[in-house]
């Protein structure tokens, strides 16, 4: 098995399938991808589909019609002797010109010979289907030696210097846009002031699946957090308000009016009680915020001796005595943090360049198989009743080649003899 | 209840089929045409109404998706049938519909507002080209089985049914490619990488992989019926675990969507 032949090919394709395909459960690693072993596996795909392309494209311009039998043989083309002679020539040449087929006369060593094509434009697609294929892994290589991706996290109101870069950016205010059913969020949006180099400023949004450049980096709007910075809570007894504190998470604070202390637990951004009665919050939508208070008898004693959630209103539980203390939620203030991702690719070119070759080489070739017909007098033959044999393209297209050879049968009322093997 | 109404209409469509293969009777093939005619008018209606309905393509989620996914390879069946005139190809094209379009039952068809990530140009032709693909490779598939039915009389019948069979893939092959490619440039779009090797684009790219060495073996006009069809049955197991398997079994970026 010679080591860019297509067996050969097949078999290692198989393998790479069978690698790439074991790398994607959770068993085996991801650095799979990364191993010798497979960079050494897409080397051989690299140098094969230079090989096959480059091979195939000497072939091409040299053209099968000058190559003759030789090329016929190599390309798997079916031979048929028909005991008639090349009088048919005129027959095949109206027949092959009424479907649009190129003929070309080929005098080779005193004899003439009939080239018949058909979508010969069709065998480029396979060499536009290498070239893609190398030219992809040649992207591949660069990013995976060359490209820096990097999240980063940017508070509303903060600014963060780009790696590689003498900009910075500062996220000015981010924003949630919710979709009309308030379900989802409908887009991301990022306002940033850019500071590309010193002095020079310039403000511009940055959106899901619309990336920025500044500089050689591409900016990327990814996800977003919330932070909680404080909450204003007033104390109530009954209906009477009895004190402000403005209280922060985590943070353990004392009453003036009561001998307890506060502390501020989770936020529950749009709350919901469960059939269960477990708390929740149905979406991450600030659409019916509330916190959880703990209250302490003391500063160091660790377990609350009361839980309740405090909400945007006072409410009141059918039944309960008004006397109770409860909580009301008169402010919460909170930031978003901006998650961007920034990317220096220099693969990405070559890797589009690659693609659109693949892709217009694979609809060349399907949609294009080209199929040929080559008629010439027997070897050793001369003469104008020298028998001939008819080559028919044997890859490809052989229905198609076979569908062409029996209606010139059929047009030539059967004169024409032989079976396409 | 549309896709109900269609999935009987598919079981329908199936049993025709198979009855006019079996009995060669001409009212039987046209019947099957007919009544698959019908359906594909119902069915576009159906995927048509719902993007109405959503005010987007309705291609964003696996129930969608099904249901494209039905309707292409009835398309493309029809399309074809002047030409093969394979009516048993009609039956398996039934059955596979009506499988696919009652595994839609299994989830959920409100129409939920699309997220940030899927507000993108790129989801029109990234998701029709794959099915397009898909498609072709199941008509393929479905093409390659008979020709495995032992028995030396066949010959010429599994040659054309083979044939069938290597133009179908050959159609696909260059749809599955093109959804490849768009997927990595929405990708770099979206996500800054335009391949991630991401379980979804791992499991199509071995996909393409398995169908290029069909065409390899086809091109090279040396390999054998058996060898052929077994590869193409390959492939289509991969396309299945590309689309269900990885959503259902393996973590990945597309989990979520379709």
């Amino acid at each position: 098995m010679k080591p860019f032949s297509l067996s050969a090919a097949n078999l290692l394709l198989f393998l790479l399938a069978l690698c790439a395909a074991v790398g994607t459960f959770p068993l085996f690693p991801r650095a799979l991808y990364s191993t010798p072993a497979f960079l050494l596996l897409l080397s051989y795909f690299f140098f094969g589909a230079v090989f096959r392309a480059a091979r195939k494209t000497f072939s091409l311009l040299r053209g099968p019609a000058k190559a003759g039998a030789p090329f016929f043989e190599k390309n798997g083309f079916r031979e048929i002797p028909l005991g008639r002679d090349l009088s048919l020539k005129p027959e095949l040449i109206h027949f092959v010109r009424r479907r649009r087929g190129r003929v070309t006369l080929v005098r080779k060593e005193e004899r003439e010979a009939v080239f018949v094509s058909k979508n010969g434009w069709g065998e480029w697609g396979s060499v536009l289907i290498h070239l893609g294929f190398a030219l992809l892994l040649l992207g591949g290589l660069a990013t995976f030696l060359f490209a820096r991706v990097e999240e980063v996290s940017v508070p509303e109101g903060e600014a963060v210097s780009l790696p590689g870069e003498a900009a910075k950016i500062r996220l000015e205010k981010f924003d949630v846009v919710l979709d009309p059913s308030r379900r989802v969020s409908s887009d991301y949006v990022s306002h940033l002031l850019i500071e590309e180099r010193p002095g020079k400023l310039v403000r511009k949004e940055l959106r899901v699946n619309h990336p920025l450049f500044v500089g050689k980096t591409k900016l990327f709007q990814m996800r977003y957090q919330t932070e909680i910075l404080w909450a204003d809570l007033m104390l109530y007894s009954g209906r009477e308000p009895l004190e402000r504190i403005r209280i922060k998470p985590g943070e353990r604070k004392t009453l003036a009016r009561l001998p307890m202390k506060v502390e501020l637990g989770e936020v529950m951004p749009d709350f919901v009680m469960g059939l269960e009665g477990k708390a929740g919050s149905r979406s991450n939508y600030f659409e019916n915020p509330a916190v959880r208070i703990r209250l302490y008898d003391s500063a160091d004693s660790r377990n609350p001796t009361k839980e309740q959630w405090a909400f945007q209103d006072l409410l009141l539980h059918e039944g309960e005595p008004e006397t109770n203390f409860r909580f009301v939620m008169e402010r919460l203030k909170k930031r978003y943090v901006s998650g961007i991702r920034l990317s220096r690719d220099p693969g990405v070119p070559a890797a589009y360049g690659g693609f659109v070759l693949l892709v217009a080489g694979t609809f060349l070739a399907s949609f294009l198989p080209p199929f040929y017909l080559y008629f010439e007098p027997l070897p050793g033959a001369q003469g104008e009743g020298a028998p001939c044999r008819l080559w028919v393209s044997g890859r490809g297209a052989v229905g198609r080649s076979r569908q062409l050879f029996k209606e010139f049968q059929k047009e030539t009322a059967g004169i024409v003899g032989g079976e396409i093997p | 209840m549309n896709v109900g109404i269609l999935t009987f209409g598919y079981l329908l469509f199936s049993v025709v089929s198979f009855a006019a293969s079996a009995s060669e009777k001409r009212f039987l093939i046209r019947l099957s045409v007919f009544i698959g005619t019908c359906l594909l008018i119902f069915h576009v209606g159906s995927i048509f109404w719902r993007g109405l309905e959503a005010g987007r393509w309705p291609f964003t989620n696996t129930y969608e998706t099904l249901v494209l996914f039905a309707f292409i390879t009835l398309l493309i069946y029809l399309a074809t049938f002047r030409r093969h005139r394979f009516v048993i190809v009609g039956g398996f094209v039934g059955l596979i519909a009506a499988v696919l379009l009652a595994l839609t039952s299994l989830l959920s068809s409100e129409i939920e507002p699309l997220i940030p990530a899927l507000k993108s140009n790129w989801l029109l032709f990234h998701v029709t080209s794959a099915f397009i693909g898909y498609s072709a490779f199941a008509l393929g598939t479905a093409c390659a089985i008979p020709a495995l039915t032992p028995g030396r009389g066949n010959q010429d019948i599994r040659e054309r049914w083979m044939e069938w069979a290597d133009r179908m893939i050959a159609f696909g092959f260059p749809f599955l490619t093109l959804g490849i490619a768009t997927g990595a440039v929405w990708a770099d779009q979206s996500w800054g990488r335009y391949w991630n090797w991401d379980a979804k684009e791992t499991w199509a790219f071995v996909t393409w992989i398995v169908y290029a060495v069909y065409l390899h073996l086809e091109r090279s006009g040396e390999s054998s019926f058996l060898q052929r069809a077994a590869v193409a049955l390959l492939g289509f197991a991969t396309v299945m675990f590309t689309y269900f398997g990885v959503n259902f079994w393996l973590s990945s970026l597309h989990a979520a969507y379709a």
